[in-house]
């Protein structure tokens, strides 16, 4: 999770200093939105190789598109769309089979994974205290766009409406797939606690 | 006393936030284990998934970034520039002065000899256009794509 300390540079004060030629500006900004770049770039793209490249390419598309930025969103906002969409071309160029289960498989997989779950089932049992490991098995089991969405929400920190900046997805959709995303999780955890008791 | 048990929506709402559900929730809460437990059952998934280790990158991304940017930015080489625009005002300055002779000349060749002078230049022409369509194409789809 980010430990987030106070920033010294508004956003307008960075790119200022970007564009005037202060590359110091721009490492900043690089270390401070890397963190949201491997997220997405890791939860969408397979190949390791790859994910560099496109961090790379993202950050050179950003640099020069600099003098364009309006300050409609954070900077960070701005780079995460630019990631988003740099690994949607990405699929759609190399691995139209993965861009299509990204984009598409979602709902179906929602309704299989909620199958024989009723909302108001009576659950009795509670969860273990030490849920990391099974943690990091459930989420695998999430639609990739659901463990995309989870990891900006709780890693990132960042808010629906932001994450509806990056993605350009609608907030209430987001928060939909928010919803089933942890409903599932528990469900999947919940199974899997019992299966471990047998 | 409500009733009703919270719905699934009203219990990650209040996992998320205490204050955002209304008070007759929390008093059917108070009272409801069933509640209770999906509730605590959500907080505990929202611990551990606020403490899932984050993806990052095995290398210095911030390093490799400014270097590319560096050698996008390499200086512009004066000398040669410099060279290469006094040659081509050179040339258009002698192709202006003796458009008339070198017009003549080639009307005076052999067939053979202004087909080998034409036919390479033309599919250098021809195969230049091609080659800045493609890329305008490339840039265009990389705009687009941002």
């Amino acid at each position: 999770m980010n430990t987030k300390t106070p920033r010294q540079h508004t956003d307008q004060q960075l790119v200022d200093k970007i564009l005037g030629g202060d590359m110091s500006a721009f490492k900043q900004v690089i270390h401070e939105t890397e963190n949201l770049v491997a997220h997405l770039a890791f939860k969408m793209i397979p190949v390791a190789a790859d994910r560099k490249d496109i961090a790379q390419e993202v950050y050179l598309k950003a640099y020069h598109s600099l003098p364009n930025f309006r300050f409609q969103s954070k900077l960070s906002t701005w780079i995460g769309q630019i990631t988003y969409n740099t690994c949607l071309h990405y699929l759609q160029k190399k691995k139209p089979v993965l861009l299509e289960c990204f984009l598409e498989k979602n709902d179906n997989d929602i309704e299989n994974l909620a199958n024989g779950f009723t909302e108001n089932e009576a659950e009795t049992r509670l969860l273990a205290r030490e849920l990391n490991e099974s943690m990091s098995r459930a989420i695998q089991q999430l639609p990739a766009l659901q463990q995309m969405l989870i990891g900006l929400f709780y890693h990132q920190e960042l808010s629906l409406a932001e994450i509806s900046g990056i993605t350009n997805l609608p907030e209430g959709t987001l928060k939909s797939h928010l919803f089933r995303a942890r409903q599932q999780l528990k469900q999947i955890l919940l199974r899997m606690q019992k299966r471990e008791e047998i | 006393m409500n009733t009703a048990h919270l719905t699934e929506a009203q219990l990650q709402l209040y996992a998320d936030n205490a204050e955002a559900i209304d008070r007759h929730l929390k008093e059917h809460l108070a009272h409801c284990s069933n509640c209770q437990i999906k509730l605590e059952n959500y907080r505990l998934i929202n611990s551990a998934l606020k403490a899932m280790p984050a993806p990052a990158f095995d290398f210095d991304l911030a390093e490799q970034v400014l270097a590319s940017v560096a050698v996008k930015k390499t200086p512009v080489a004066w000398v040669p520039l410099l060279a290469a625009v006094v040659g081509v005002l050179l040339l258009a300055l002698t192709t202006g002065l003796y458009v008339r002779n070198i017009a003549v000349w080639f009307v005076a060749l052999p067939k053979v000899w202004s087909y080998v002078l034409t036919i390479p230049v033309l599919v250098f022409l021809l195969v230049h256009l091609i080659l800045s369509i493609v890329e305008y194409q490339r840039k265009m789809n990389m705009l687009l794509s941002k």
